[in-house]
Order: C-alpha cells, then structure tokens, then sequence
C-alpha cells in the first residue's frame, strides 16, 4: 500500500487543512498519508477534518498523524 | 456527511482590517472540508476581487496571502458574490473583477440561506 509523507511543520488552520485536501488527493483510495503537524491546533484540528470528510484517522500522536483515504 | 453543508460567509472588511484574513482563511479551510461556501463581499469587501488588488496582500503573516487564499477557495469550488451598488459605488464593474467573482446581490445570498446554508458575518 501507497505511503506519502508531508511534512506540514507550524501550518495551521486553514492552511493545515488546504494542505490535507491537497496531499490526500495525490494518493488513490485506501492509500495512507503521513503527516507530521507541529501546529498546536493540530490535535483537534486533523481529527475533526478527518470525521468531517470521512477519511480514516489510522493514528494520532502530536505531530505524527496518519491518515487513509477514503473510498471513491 | 454524503449531503454537502451549505456556507454563506458575508465580509464587509477590507484591507486595513486583519478579520478580512480570518474571513477569508475559514471560507478556504470550509471549501477545502467538503462544504459549498459561498462568500458575499459587501461595503469595503468588495476591494478584494478587484484584478491585482491581492498581489501583495497578506494581512495575517501566519496565514497565505489573500490571493493565495482566494485562488484555493475558487478551486475548490467556492463561490464568490459582489454586492452590486458596493461595486457601483467604488467604480467596478464585471470586467474590473478576478475571473470567478459574480455581481450578484442579496437574494442569491438568501436563496442560499433558504435552502438551509449557515451563515458567518465579518
């Protein structure tokens, strides 16, 4: 299975979240996407995105998140 | 979470007020959630979508650059409305605005609204 990597550093908000939108649709349906997020926001903000848009949150421990794409 | 959540963001704030970033940075971090966001510019918000009005517009230093900013939001799908007597009053008209920003007044807002859309207000 496909691995990305994105290394988001101090990104917040909403430049957090266009980045997610945009790495996430690089990679095909049930491909994972590792993120390392510094940003404080990040423990509520990547969780929230991800039940909101209904990607899979695999794991979260700040600032290491990964995430799996949802099916087409 | 199949059914796409209607926004509406109204922002009256123009370019000496830092909330037209957050403005602009919720409307972005919405389009960019699976929602249908629609922002109405009105009063000095409509200096926004004026053509090369956001070169070097970057109110917030944490945040992109306004046109950074809008440029994602309208290719994410987002909609932008021009309140027609605020571009009137300052000279504007259709050809005097980015690609993608449409003179459209309160009822094309409201019929949003109607048809069950949240609204923020800056």
């Amino acid at each position: 299975m496909t691995t990305k990597y994105w290394n988001a550093q101090d990104a917040g908000c909403g430049s957090l979240i266009v980045g997610l939108k945009r790495e996430i649709g690089g990679i095909a349906a049930g491909g994972l996407l590792q993120v390392t997020a510094s940003n404080e926001g990040a423990p509520a903000d990547i969780p929230s995105w991800c039940r909101v848009t209904g990607h899979t949150l695999v794991s979260a421990a700040h600032p290491n998140y990964v995430l799996q794409k949802k099916d087409d | 979470m199949s059914e796409q959540k209607k926004l509406v963001i109204v922002n009256s704030r123009g370019f000496d007020d830092e909330r037209s970033s957050v403005a602009w940075s919720i409307a972005n971090t919405a389009s960019a959630s699976n929602m249908d966001v629609t922002v109405f510019l009105v009063a000095a918000g409509v200096d926004w979508v004026r053509k090369g009005a956001t070169d070097v517009a970057q109110l917030n230093p944490l945040d992109p650059s306004i046109g950074d900013m809008m440029r994602s939001f309208l290719d994410n799908g987002g909609r932008i409305l021009v309140c027609p007597p605020c571009a009137k009053v300052r000279g504007y008209t259709e050809e005097s605005l980015i690609d993608g920003a449409t003179i459209a007044g309160a009822p094309v807002m409201l019929e949003e609204i109607t048809n069950g859309a949240a609204s923020l207000s800056f």
